[in-house]
């Protein structure tokens, strides 16, 4: 919903560090995206390619990787995904609070991975 | 950081590992304890375009202004039109114009803390951009969260906007007063809130007959 705005700090650090960098061109961006964002890598992708036109970065290739929503259950130790009940809609699988699906416990159970949008490398030519 | 340093012409890697959402929930917890440093309480408003949380901050504020000295951080598109309304005789306004965002963040919260007299303020309400979507992802630092949902929106407005209504700790039904007309059923939109989040203190609320705004401030813990 707001990968415009996502995408723009992206955007301006990939250039600053570029020109940090003394890069003559971006050849490569890649990103890490998790399921559990409010983020669409498509629009994501279609933004980055507007807003690196006519910049260091116009030809760069853009690979955005998803972060699986994994969970991490104090109680027992598992660490894996959720488990999706038939009794809820799609949406409610992401919705807090969650449990256990080997032990059933709601308390203890952390996020491990799926909510971050990380810029994780770029590559340059100098 | 760390650079492979290449040949000239060569390609080379940079890591940067930055998280873009992470970056603004750090913001947030450094907002937070700013505000707690000034002892400063701020409630994140938020709701769809028009469901009346200007109005309902309006009420909230008069009466929460006989006890407390208020602050109001208002965000739209444009205009200052809400800062305007929520500006009174005891309450600090200042509105924030986040030109084409949809929702307010973390460090355009800081910025505005800063045009605040915070000596001056015991409670701070910041309005979001009318959004039910969008404002879900990015925490403020604020310590509650109160939805403003109408009946007006029609009857599925809870049910299809989860991710806001998880996160509310008081959630505002208002306009009941055109809830007959509407043939929207607050009490649905009762059920619907508690389905998803059983925590959260549902009000029925009509800003326009002055109804449900006591309520609404106890279920804050005022």
């Amino acid at each position: 919903m707001h990968d415009f705005y996502i995408s723009q700090q992206i955007a301006r650090e990939v250039i600053k560090k570029a020109k940090m960098e003394k890069a003559s061109q971006v050849t490569e961006i890649n990103i890490k995206l998790g399921e559990l964002t409010h983020l669409n890598p498509d629009q994501l992708m279609f933004w980055l390619k507007q807003l690196f036109r006519e910049t260091l970065a116009s030809g760069a290739k853009i690979i955005i990787a998803k972060v699986p929503f994994l969970i991490k259950c104090k109680n027992c130790g598992y660490e894996g995904k959720l488990q999706m009940s038939k009794d809820y809609d799609y949406y409610f699988y992401f919705l807090p609070p969650f449990s256990c699906p080997r032990c059933g416990e709601q308390n203890g159970v952390e996020i491990k991975s799926g909510r971050e949008c990380v810029l994780e490398k770029i590559k340059i030519r100098r | 950081m760390r650079i492979v340093k290449p040949d000239e012409g060569e390609v080379l890697d940079i890591e940067l590992e930055e998280d873009f959402l992470k970056r603004n929930k750090e913001l947030a917890e450094e907002n937070r304890l700013f505000l707690d440093r000034h002892k400063v309480r701020a409630i994140d408003v938020m709701g769809s375009i028009g469901s009346g949380k200007t109005s309902l901050i309006q009420l909230l504020t008069s009466v929460l202004g006989e006890k407390f000295k208020i602050g109001v951080v208002a965000g739209d598109l444009t205009t200052s039109i809400d800062a305007g309304r929520l500006e009174q005789k005891s309450t600090q306004a200042v509105q924030i114009n986040t030109g084409k965002e949809c929702h307010l963040d973390a460090s355009l919260v800081k910025r505005a803390l800063q045009n605040l007299d915070l000596k001056e303020v015991d409670i701070i309400f910041i309005e979001n951009v009318g959004n039910l979507i969008c404002p879900a992802e990015f925490p403020l630092g604020a310590h509650q969260r109160l939805v403003v949902v109408s009946v007006t929106e029609g009857p599925w407005m809870v049910v299809k906007h989860p991710y806001i209504f998880a996160q509310a700790d008081v959630v505002a039904i208002n306009k009941i007063d055109l809830a007959e007309a509407m043939e929207v059923s607050p009490q649905k939109l009762i059920e619907d809130v508690a389905k998803i989040n059983p925590d959260a203190k549902s009000i029925p609320v009509s800003c326009r007959q002055n109804k449900g705004i006591r309520e609404v401030i106890e279920a804050l813990g005022f």
